[in-house]
């Protein structure tokens, strides 16, 4: 109990310098905990620097949740990433699962957690997934009250992903400008999605050089890779593949102009074997660590 | 003049009811002012969705109803192997009807969608059985030196395992369905247990089906 008053106290006061990012530990490369993958993750546990939680999963958590917790926290950092806090809902937080993710960060204590800038609900309606909103500076506004909001009960610093969208809105400034926008007034992290990055450059005809060149790397905490598949022309970012070469060259591309406090392989279906996701883990290791031959190429 | 965040509230409702509803879709598009008038949205809101395209919003509603079938698909493997397809197809309608929330929101919806699958007639009486049987919790029994821990678990759990013994412990874990428990108590067999392992599943299904094809052993409602 004691321990973990302290490391909350440890976490305010890191929050609360001005540099804080710089500050966070590197963690190194990590994938998703899921459970089928369960086995293997354990089996190569030297392999896998750290692991990232669905926070979702483990809202009400079962004695034998509770128990998984408790063991993988023995062996790896996790990192809880939350689905469905709604930051860009304009009809406020929903308490109870805020409540519920704090309880997850409490009892996991890691040194940053992330949810995405994103509506999931409004009003009565779950829609249930992640779903883009038009980026307006009204919208800056309504995510930024939403993390003041937030911050009042979750200390740990949160960093914030860009979701894939397959349909955009009339946009008042570029989504580059958009995040940057919230990350700075809100001063939070980024948790940048390389694949969905990548997604939305293609099914919606930009750079994505430009949009790395927009939002300010300097506050990337953690990075996600991993591939999709193409559907009816639209390439979809669904967890389910190997990272494509372009992905990888983006990451390349910020690897070099900041230091990378972790990275996700954040494969979720279509589980392939095991060496496969070993292999796509080492890769991003020798990126990270400047090694790799298309780097030094 | 209304404020600024009232109108940006209402134009997320009217955004979330076209992504969840078809309905809501063909109204919107068919006539994008009345739908906006309907919701309360000036037409300077409206014009932040104004071009988007039916197509592409049409796509995100697809994905949102795949996303939803594949989680409760995961706590039904073995209805979901033999009736994916007739499964799939009851899903997009019972999906425009019935949109759950809360945080254990796929277990609430696998449950009304099997309230709702229970009232198909298109549906083979073996898929609703086996359904039945997946969504009955599962009971631990959990043994370790003597000492007996029983753990219930609660919503629907469907973990496939099998009877664990360890050199030197005297340790012991057995798995079963609450409504397997209760047949067995009816056919004074339940000190044996049930062994489950995943390719014998099936045959398993198969023994005790008859059972559940019977006897009024339980309903879903006994389930919840």
């Amino acid at each position: 109990m004691v321990e973990g008053v302290v490391a909350v106290a440890a976490v305010k006061k890191l929050y609360n310098s001005p540099n804080w990012i710089e500050k966070l530990p590197v963690l190194g490369v990590g994938i998703g905990f899921r459970k089928s993958l369960k086995k293997a993750i354990l089996t190569h546990r030297k392999s896998i620097d750290f692991l990232e939680i669905i926070a979702d999963q483990y809202i009400e958590p079962s004695l034998f949740q509770q128990m998984e917790l408790r063991n993988l926290r023995r062996f790896f950092p996790l990192i809880p990433h939350s689905l469905g806090l709604s930051l860009a809902s304009a009809d406020s937080l929903n308490n109870s699962y805020l409540k519920e993710v704090a309880s997850i960060v409490r009892a996991v204590q890691p040194p940053w957690w992330s949810d995405h800038i994103s509506m999931t609900r409004t009003g009565p309606l779950d829609i249930g997934h992640l779903a883009p909103v038009p980026f307006t500076y009204e919208f800056v506004r309504v995510v930024q009250d939403n993390i003041r909001e937030m911050k009042k009960t979750i200390a740990t610093p949160l960093i914030l992903e860009n979701i894939s969208y397959t349909h955009a809105f009339l946009n008042e400034i570029s989504e580059g400008l958009f995040i940057k926008e919230i990350v700075e007034r809100s001063d939070c992290g980024i948790l940048l999605d390389l694949m969905n990055l990548y997604a939305n450059s293609r099914n919606h005809g930009y750079n994505p050089y430009q949009f790395l060149e927009e939002i300010p790397l300097e506050r990337v905490v953690q990075i996600h890779v991993i591939g999709g598949h193409l559907e009816h022309g639209l390439i979809v970012d669904s967890h389910s593949s190997a990272t494509p070469a372009e992905v990888w060259n983006l990451l390349r591309f910020v690897a070099k102009r900041v230091q990378i406090k972790a990275l996700l392989l954040e494969w979720d279906v279509q589980f392939p074997n095991f060496d496969i996701i070993l292999n796509e883990l080492s890769i991003a290791k020798e990126i990270l660590n400047g090694i790799d031959a298309f780097t030094n190429g | 003049m209304e404020s600024m965040p009232s109108q940006t509230a209402k134009l997320q409702e009217l955004l979330a009811s076209i992504y969840l509803s078809s309905d809501e879709r063909n109204n919107y598009f068919g006539n994008p002012q009345e739908s906006a008038q309907a919701y309360g949205l000036c037409s300077a809101t409206l014009d932040q969705i104004g071009k988007t395209q039916r197509e592409s919003i049409d796509f995100y509603a697809k994905s949102l109803k795949r996303k939803r079938f594949q989680e409760i698909a995961q706590f039904i493997p073995t209805t979901m192997r033999f009736w994916n397809t007739s499964l799939k197809a009851n899903f997009d309608s019972y999906a425009e009807k019935c949109i759950p929330s809360g945080p254990k929101k796929h277990i609430a919806d696998l449950i009304s969608f099997s309230h709702y699958l229970t009232n198909q007639d298109q549906l083979p009486s073996e898929a609703k059985d086996y359904l039945k049987f997946e969504l009955i919790p599962w009971d631990m029994n959990f043994t370790l030196n003597e000492k007996e821990y029983i753990y219930k678990s609660s919503g629907t759990r469907v973990r496939i395992v099998g009877a664990h013994r360890c050199n030197g412990w005297n340790f012991k874990m057995i798995f079963y369905r609450t409504g397997l428990s209760r047949l067995m108590r009816r056919s004074k067999m339940s000190s044996l247990g049930i062994y489950l392992k995943l390719p014998y599943l099936s045959k398993s299904l198969e023994w005790y089906l008859p059972f559940l094809r019977t006897g009024p052993a339980y309903s879903l409602e006994e389930s919840n």
